[in-house]
């Protein structure tokens, strides 16, 4: 809810100015990544572990190839996944199922890691709309066709349900984290329209639109949430998110970044009429 | 309970007060000292006899008492920027005095007006503590031409911009809602307009304006770091007039007069911007639909009952108001209102009774097709206080009172109504009493030693209905406590020392200390570092312990030049407990449990700082340094390990400097350096999603480019007259157009998506404006 801040950009607008600048950075020792998820769609179902790299150096992660990586549930199914590539793992059998908890177990340069997640119950799409956008500011003269969504789901009443967006145009991933959280809406029949894209990333008449509706975990929810905070504040010198930008807090137990989540997955696909 | 307390206390004081008083053959001089021009009350002016050696200084409300033996006396009466006037008088019996003093002729010298007497930065026990007037600061160049106190009150050492072009402002280390700002003794919660760029303070509507920080005398309390306390003008009681200006975003219309001459005034003060107004030029229907301005009312009246009694109301009412094609409405703002009833109780007795009302609230509107929401957010206070102040004799002052106030805390609430995304909620209010009774004791122990020390008592008492959460590591409620209408859910008691000294080395140098410890009852809870209009304001509770810190200070005034230069170098050591911040991925909107979100720690400050003014003649102007270091020490943050907050500024300069030229041309300059702000830079980075993530090691281990920025500023007068006068102010803001870093983001290259960089945004190049102020 930082509606607040539709003011300072006019500011930014009329008086800003932005510069590339150089700056001194301490690069920290190479962290451990491992971004895992599962869900009940059919596999393969990919993690990922890879290691962080110098803020100046191009955005290139090696992979970290040779782990042992266990996924099991808590009715007794076990599986290893497979190294596909360097540092890309693959399940093979694994399917997700609702309200199973999963545990995933990595084992690496002698260190091992591990973290849980509950697969949710899934919200479901019940439709989504796309019309001429007319409330925001992006809509200037020169582009006055451009489209928003509007996704349509019910949210489970006495529920606390956790989710997040994915937004694909033309087949390809755009826009940020949107997330979803029933907090202050629980048990309503949602009209979730908070998705904004970069000018680039606009939709227009004839473009395929795919919305993965992804409902979360907790633990998933506040990953995504602190890290979209972190992001916000890191962007923007501290001005719009928390105080300082940190390091968002995960499920793993042993001091790697990423996270684990399971996850049911709903997907809407709509190309927008010419 | 508290009542018990409360009458021990006032009995206590009682019989102190009566065993210092024992004065014979004595006869006491009292009355006002006014603006003979406009009948404005005068703040702090001198009143001293040179004979004795003694003198005192009118109070807050121009009221002033001085007890001496029987005797034929000259008595010298000055002001700065006033005519000094010299009365003869045989005292015997006690007699009251009403003066007037007439503004200095000398056109040029009216820069300064609402300084005490010249040799006060000496002489009084007042450490960390400066005062300002409107006119003071109308040469001093600001952005946007819109002259604003909280701004300048920003160029004294010691008090530090909490941003680029910000009216919000640190003391001393502390964050800005340490900072109690108090406008004719109501808090004023949220005292900034459009993301902090201005301030509610209209400048015409301003007497005077005293910051002090943190060493407070124990009549002020509430706040960790600071009191600025700002008195509007009564209105001339004398004659009519009008004034104001035209600037870039804004116009300000002041009207003043007397409502029945000599004995009551009025005054009437409006701003507004009117950016918004050229919305329908631009030819966009939502654009004409929507709106973006903010205003400030002020009005004040006063009136004088009898010989004994005069009563004054003043209030306050400001807002902004942001609104977007019809669709999405926000506005914020602060109403306070104050009524004070002075009452002469004897000569040496003055009694001043208040009311005062504050409240601050924001509100949300979203409408789309069916749907529709409202949020309401707000503070509200009623506070009745008793302040009297004892004239014993010309070594003994005693100050003592006590207040009530009775805050309602609204942290939010929801209305939705049709299809909608929001279930109508409400987080439910709170309710708190604050009490505070307080004695302080001015005693001028020797010609050169002079202390004022005193005690000040604050209970903060949160009463039911209410529901009290106890929360688990993770933040989970794990159990939660009902609380009925009227019960006592937590109670707090706090005595807070006060004292300060000083010691004349010779006439024109002394030394002085301090000390003063303050709680804070209170806390604003932000979820940036700016201050926003969403921010909530939190009562202590069963999981939030009161803030509290203690000020140590030392220092050396010197004066130079037959007080044409004030001088002064303090030091200072601050330690403030139980400070509040936020986890990361905080959520405090409409949140019941917004107290599990809260991390607890302390932190500490000290530093130098040095001042040097000159106060009169054509050139004025000063020059401020301080050398800081403000850390913070939080188990959940940064491991743990102490950080550099964001309020630590290692180098601070404030250059400032008018000149009047002629009677025509003044002209002016200002220039500040900071260190940059200590800041979280990444020492890494992964990828999550496809998505670039920065990785980070240490809190604030990092320091954004220094500060600097030149302003300049240069007033024409056209024709100026005692009653009419017409003048148009050029001020260019950013001089050299210094790219100074507002935030420093790092992000993929838009040039190369293949690295990443760092991209300084910065916000003010240099900013022109012309402002034309008229009064007629």
């Amino acid at each position: 809810m930082k509606i607040y801040f539709m003011v300072l950009p006019i500011i930014i607008m009329l008086f800003g100015c932005e510069d590339v600048i150089e700056v001194q950075i301490n690069d920290a020792d190479p962290q451990i990544i491992i971004e895992a998820n599962i869900s009940d769609n059919y596999g393969p179902h990919y993690t990922y572990i890879t290691m962080s790299t110098d803020f100046y150096k191009p955005n290139e992660y090696e992979g970290v190839s040779g782990a042992e990586v266990i996924i099991e549930d808590n009715n007794g199914f076990r599986e290893m996944l497979t190294e596909i590539s360097s540092g890309k793992y693959s399940t093979s059998n694994i399917l997700g199922e609702a309200e199973s908890q999963y545990k995933m177990t990595v084992n690496v340069n002698r260190q091992q890691y591990s973290a849980l997640s509950t697969l949710p119950v899934a919200l479901k799409l019940d439709s989504v709309t796309a019309e001429i956008d007319n409330r925001g500011f992006h809509n200037d003269e020169e582009n006055p066709d451009q489209y928003k969504f509007d996704c349509y789901f019910q949210d489970r009443p006495g529920v606390k349900d956790y989710a997040r967006f994915k937004v694909y145009k033309n087949g390809v991933r755009v826009g940020g984290n949107f997330l979803y959280q029933d907090r202050l809406s629980d048990g309503n029949y949602i009209d979730y329209f908070y998705f904004r894209f970069d000018e680039d990333d606009d939709f227009f008449a004839g473009d395929t639109v795919t919305i993965e509706l992804i409902t979360i975990d907790l633990n998933t929810f506040n990953y995504f949430n602190e890290l979209n905070d972190a992001i916000a504040s890191g962007n923007n010198g501290g001005i719009f998110g928390s105080a300082a930008p940190g390091n968002p807090t995960n499920n793993w137990d042993n001091g790697a970044f990423g996270y684990f989540g399971a996850n049911s997955v709903d997907s809407y696909t709509l190309i927008i009429p010419e | 309970m508290i009542i018990r307390k409360i009458s021990f206390l006032y009995f206590a004081i009682a019989l102190f007060v009566c065993t210092i008083y024992s004065q014979d053959q004595s006869t006491t001089l009292s009355g006002f000292i006014f603006d003979e021009s406009s009948g404005e009350t005068l703040i702090g002016a001198n009143v001293y006899i040179t004979s004795l050696g003694v003198g005192t200084s009118s109070n807050g409300y121009g009221f002033y008492s001085l007890t001496v033996p029987n005797g034929s006396y000259k008595i010298d009466i000055s002001y700065v920027g006033y005519t000094k006037t010299v009365i003869e008088l045989k005292m015997t019996g006690s007699q009251k005095q009403d003066i007037s003093l007439k503004p200095s002729s000398f056109n040029l010298g009216e820069v300064v007006v609402s300084e005490k007497r010249a040799d006060e930065n000496v002489k009084s026990t007042q450490m960390g503590t400066r005062e300002l007037a409107p006119k003071e600061i109308d040469n001093v160049p600001v952005l946007l031409g819109e002259k604003d106190i909280l701004k300048t009150i920003q160029l004294m050492p010691g008090v530090s911009s909490a941003g680029e072009g910000n009216s919000g402002f640190i003391v001393r280390g502390g964050s800005a809602d340490q900072n109690l700002v108090i406008l004719d003794e109501a808090p004023v919660y949220n005292p900034s307009h459009l993301m902090g760029f201005f301030s509610v303070f209209n400048s015409d509507a301003i007497k005077s304006a005293k910051i002090i920080k943190g060493n407070s005398p124990p009549e002020y309390g509430g706040r960790l770091s600071s009191v600025l306390d700002i008195n509007m003008k009564d209105g001339s009681n004398k004659n009519y007039s009008a004034y104001g200006g035209i600037g870039l975003i804004s116009s300000r219309l002041t009207f003043e007069g007397p409502i029945s001459v000599d004995k009551g005034s009025f005054i009437i003060s409006g701003r507004r911007t009117y950016v918004d107004l050229f919305f329908p030029l631009f030819g966009n229907d939502r654009l004409a639909n929507s709106a973006l301005y903010f205003y400030d009312l002020n009005m004040k009246l006063n009136y004088t009952l009898g010989e004994n009694d005069r009563l004054f109301i003043s209030g306050y009412t400001g807002r902004d108001v942001f609104q977007f094609n019809n669709k999405f409405g926000f506005d914020w703002g602060n109403t306070t209102g104050t009524i004070r009833w002075n009452h002469i109780l004897s000569d040496k007795l003055f009694s001043n009774t208040t009311i005062i009302y504050s409240d601050y609230n924001y509100d949300i509107n979203i409408e789309d097709n069916e749907t529709s929401a409202e949020v309401k957010s707000g503070i509200r206070d009623i506070n009745i206080k008793e302040d009297l102040q004892y004239y014993i004799n010309s070594e003994h002052t005693i100050k003592f009172g006590l207040n009530g106030i009775y805050h309602t805390f609204m942290p939010g609430e929801i209305t939705a109504s049709g299809l909608t995304n929001f279930n109508s909620l409400k987080v439910a209010n709170s309710f708190a009493l604050e009490g505070n009774v307080y004695l302080g004791h001015e005693w001028q122990i020797s010609p050169l030693f002079q202390i004022n020390y005193g005690l000040r008592y604050s209970n903060f008492t949160l009463f039911g209905p209410g529901d009290v959460y106890s929360f688990d590591n993770q933040g989970n409620v794990i159990s939660t406590d009902s609380y009925g209408n009227g019960d006592v859910i937590k109670s707090y008691n706090f005595l807070e020392p006060r004292f300060a000294a000083s010691y004349l080395l010779d006439e024109t140098s002394s030394l002085k200390v301090g000390y003063a410890r303050n709680t804070q009852h209170i806390h604003l809870l932000s979820t940036s570092t700016t201050s926003t209009p969403m921010d909530i304001w939190q009562p202590s509770s069963a999981n939030i312990e009161p803030e509290t810190s203690d000020l140590i200070s030392f220092g050396y005034f010197k004066n130079f030049n037959n007080n044409m230069f004030e001088a002064s170098l303090e030091f200072y050591y601050k330690d403030m407990q139980n400070l509040i911040e936020y986890k990361n991925g905080a959520d405090i909107f409409i949140n019941q449990y917004v107290e599990s979100q809260l991390v607890f720690g302390h932190g500490w400050s000290y530093g130098m700082e040095l001042l040097v003014q000159k106060k009169f003649g054509n050139f004025t102007g000063w020059l401020g340094y301080t050398l800081s270091k403000t850390e913070r020490q939080f188990d959940d943050i940064n491991d743990g390990e102490a950080f550099p907050s964001r309020q630590d500024r290692t180098h601070d300069i404030s250059l400032v400097g008018m000149y009047n030229l002629n009677e025509h041309w003044a002209v002016s300059a200002n220039w500040v350096y900071s260190t940059g702000l200590a800041a979280t830079y990444p020492s890494g980075k992964y990828t999550i999603d496809g998505k670039i993530i920065n990785l980070y090691t240490e809190r604030n281990g990092y320091r954004m480019p220094d500060y600097h920025r030149l302003d300049l500023g240069a007033t024409y007068t056209f024709n100026k007259s005692d009653r009419q006068e017409m003048s148009l102010t050029l001020s260019v803001y950013n001089a050299y157009g210094r790219k100074n870093a507002y935030t420093i983001s790092f992000e993929e290259s838009t040039v190369n998506p293949n690295v990443t960089e760092a991209v300084k945004l910065s916000l003010f190049s240099v900013v022109p404006s012309l402002t034309f102020n008229f009064r007629f």
